[in-house]
């Protein structure tokens, strides 16, 4: 025990409780299980239960309340990275396991490989005695005074219906605590022992309670004792060494020659789920590998597949600082989700239209964009090839050579669109 | 040669070249494309991403990551930030490196997603309980994106502070024509590890002095604790070490910070036009358009590099800071801390919309 916990302190328990019985447990086994106090981690949550950390001799996080789950995760996850293989154990209260919830199920539902005490005494202790979500319905706490209405929350069903491998439970003064955590702790994968307490401080003060009394609860709310699963569970988060490489950014060949005047501005305006990003990034890249400096921003709704999808373009000999388009030199209006999206801002400006036929208040140059529409992306690289006959700053073989990997079809419309076959 | 990147590609790429190889994330609009990035990226150069069920979870597995040593990040939008403010001034008291990246969008609450702004500079600055400073830098571009990230990585790993890289939807969205020759990256800086005899998790000579790290798992018993500790990291409330540890962990960031200043300066006359983040672009238009103002640009937001923004500041007669927000936070900043009088701040803000260049310079005509 000495390895792991410092026994010249006296702990800082009351007389009684379940905590120092734990922590003697733990380190009873973690010198059993003969691994080096420096190879463990405790990460210890908020409560009486993280007054611990002083007496151990192993690492020690003390976190945050309910959090000590999800930084053990943390922990233990890095060694996906690099490091060695340390035991990474949390002991956690009722309180930080009600606070904390998700992070528990979370550990389990991704069996990472962490052992879990909760330590369960029915109530928080450190704050004055009141109730958690694990107080057992009828108990009596400060802030149940006349009996929890609620029924308690069984943690280990729940775990158990996100895959956790290792659940027990067991009464602190069992005598089979320390086999149960040794059991733990070696197993590979989520362990979880929730350890039932009586808090001497403020559970025997509202209740009459004892070691028989806690079993009786626990039959009535239909909770086992002992170790209740133990299964093989592939290891998800295993460390795989593999040829790593650096990360490289990909450049654009600026192999061809741009027919770009003047600096210009173009708005694309659609409906999302039609390929206006897309489209508009084909035209972009084309236009970069001429040489030219692009930006573009996409204005889309929050919603994916329904509703407005906008890009708005600029093109420039030099590097473009601003970003924004206060009036567009052209305007591609491929549906009326588009149009409804910038009607009032047209109304302002006085810039070369071009609409799909349906859009009946446009006038302008219009074509039928739209019969494009059962091609993926049909309909917008058709209205951005029609543009480039009508604006050729690069040429329409680039755009067309760009758009080659996504197949004949989609290469048929811009080839069709381009030379004004609708 | 060229590239065509987007913000979100920028910061998780020079996230990854500037050494961080945990991140964990929640998806949130306009954050979402660098987790993408990382989820894509990091596997390939030998890191791990991981999906969170919360902002709370994503924030805190980093924080376990990096107190074993690994460089971490997560990114979010204030919704997302507004969870992980706990776990942010647990990195803070604990001393571990992260980095946060804060892509800001309109408005409060769940305001307008897919909407930019430059609202979360209070929000960022003032996040933690205490009055404890954290290092906020924003980058004025995509462009600068490559060099602001790595460079507030290293903030994170020299100080030992979490870092906020404040950000915005216009660049974390936006896609830009990138030259090679104008991706140049910093130089990397690391923690300092510690080795010798009698480890402490917090030791230091001067208040303003860095402690040494060693990592969970690692050769030195460390115990990280949140609550209020001495230098060895036992929790304890009636010491003069507990008040000295509480002290340092304001000078720490506050003395060394200035060394860390990042900026853009053009010199002019009469006029000064301080900006930052994407509102920077269209000063810089505006800028090359005015004939005398001068322009800077702050990638340090917080803490305020006083001594270096007093000397630019009092060579004008009146100070224009153009942010994209409803009340112009940054220059009620510089109030506070005495950079700017109010008689000679001229404040040009807007919401809905990026402010334009011809915005800036009818505004400093009518006002200059």
């Amino acid at each position: 025990m000495d390895r792991f916990l410092n026994t010249n302190l006296k702990l800082p328990y009351c007389k009684g409780c379940g905590h120092p019985l734990v922590l003697r447990a733990l380190a009873n086994a973690l010198e059993e299980i003969n691994v080096h106090p420096l190879k463990c981690a405790i990460i210890t949550d908020i409560g009486c239960v993280g007054l611990a950390d002083r007496y151990l001799k192993t690492h020690t996080v003390h976190t945050l309340h309910g959090r000590s789950t999800a930084i053990a995760a943390g922990i233990k996850m890095a060694e996906n990275i690099e490091g060695e293989e340390i035991k990474v154990i949390v002991l956690i209260g009722d309180g930080g396991a009600t606070i904390g919830l998700l992070h528990l199920v979370e550990a389990a539902r991704m069996n990472i490989d962490i052992n879990i005490l909760l330590h369960n005494n029915f109530l928080y202790g450190m704050t004055g005695g009141q109730h958690s979500s694990l107080t057992p319905i009828g108990f009596k706490t400060r802030t149940t005074p006349h009996g929890n209405p609620f029924p308690s929350m069984d943690i280990i069903s729940l775990l158990d219906s996100v895959k956790a491998p290792f659940l027990a439970r067991v009464l602190a003064q069992d005598k089979n605590l320390k086999e149960i955590i040794k059991e733990a702790i070696c197993f590979k994968g989520f362990s979880f022992i929730e350890i039932v307490e009586i808090c001497t401080g403020y559970g025997s003060r509202f209740n009459k309670i004892d070691k028989r009394i806690v079993e009786q609860i626990l039959e009535r709310e239909g909770k086992k004792l002992g170790i209740i699963k133990k299964e093989d569970r592939e290891y998800i988060f295993k460390k795989e060494i593999k040829e790593y490489k650096d990360l490289e950014i990909s450049f654009v060949e600026e192999k061809y020659e741009a027919n770009l005047k003047e600096d210009f501005s173009i708005l694309i305006a659609g409906s999302a789920g039609e390929g206006v990003q897309f489209a508009s990034e084909i035209l972009s890249k084309s236009a970069i590998s001429s040489g030219i400096y692009v930006t573009q921003k996409n204005d889309v709704p929050i919603t994916v597949s329904s509703g407005f999808s906008v890009s708005e373009l600029k093109f420039s000999k030099k590097e473009i600082n601003y970003t924004g388009i206060e009036k567009p030199d052209f305007v591609l209006i491929t549906s009326n989700d588009g149009f409804s999206r910038i009607k009032e801002k047209l109304k302002k400006w006085d810039t070369k239209i071009i609409a799909d036929e349906s859009i009946k208040e446009i006038h302008g140059e219009k074509r039928n964009f739209r019969k494009f529409q059962n091609i993926r992306s049909g309909i917008n690289i058709s209205a951005i090839s029609f543009f480039l006959k009508i604006n050729p700053f690069i040429s329409f073989e680039i755009f067309f050579e760009s758009l080659k990997k996504y197949g004949e079809e989609i290469l048929d419309v811009a080839k069709k669109s381009y030379e004004d076959k609708f | 040669m060229k590239t065509f990147v987007s913000g979100s590609e920028a910061i998780g790429f020079s996230a990854i070249k500037g050494g961080i190889r945990f991140y964990a994330g929640y998806p949130i609009t306009p954050a979402s494309g660098i987790y993408a990035y990382m989820i894509e990226n990091l596997p390939k150069v030998g890191g791990f991403a991981v999906g969170a069920s919360d902002e709370i979870s994503a924030i805190s597995y980093c924080i376990g990551a990096s107190m074993r040593g690994i460089k971490s990040m997560t990114a979010t939008s204030a919704p997302g930030f507004s969870l992980m403010i706990e776990s942010i001034g647990y990195a803070l008291m604990t001393e571990i490196p992260v980095l946060i990246v804060l892509c800001q969008r309109m408005g409060p609450s769940t305001g307008a997603a897919t909407t930019s702004s430059q609202g979360d500079i209070f929000f960022s600055i003032f996040s933690n309980s205490g009055g404890y400073p954290l290092p906020v830098f924003s980058p004025s571009s995509i462009k600068d994106a490559f060099k602001t990230t790595i460079h507030a990585i290293n903030v994170s790993e020299i100080l030992r502070t979490p870092c906020i890289l404040l950000t915005e939807k216009e660049i974390t969205m936006t896609y830009e024509t990138i030259d090679e020759k104008d991706i140049n990256l910093p130089e990397i800086l690391e923690r300092k590890y510690f080795e010798g005899n009698d480890f402490k998790t917090y030791d230091f000579k001067n208040l303003e002095d860095v402690p040494f790290f060693s990592p969970v798992g690692g050769k030195y018993r460390v115990m990280f604790t949140g609550s209020a500790h001495d230098k060895e990291g036992y929790l304890k409330k009636d010491d003069p070490e507990v008040i000295e540890v509480l002290k340092h962990l304001n000078e720490k960031i506050v003395k060394n910070i200035e060394k860390f200043n990042i900026h853009e300066y053009y010199e002019g006359e009469k006029n000064l036009i301080i900006t930052y983040g994407v509102t920077s672009k269209s000063a810089f238009d505006a800028f090359k358009k005015l004939k005398n103002a001068g322009l800077l640009i702050m990638k340090l937001l917080y803490p305020v590099p006083k001594n270096f923004l007093k000397e630019i500041v009092k060579k004008y007669e009146k100070i224009f800071v153009v942010e994209e927000n409803l009340t112009g936070q940054y220059a009620e900043i510089l109030k506070m801390e005495g950079i700017l009088k109010e008689e000679n701040v001229v404040k040009i803000n807007k919401i809905g919309d990026l402010i334009s260049p011809s915005e800036i310079i009818n505004f400093i005509k009518q006002n200059g």
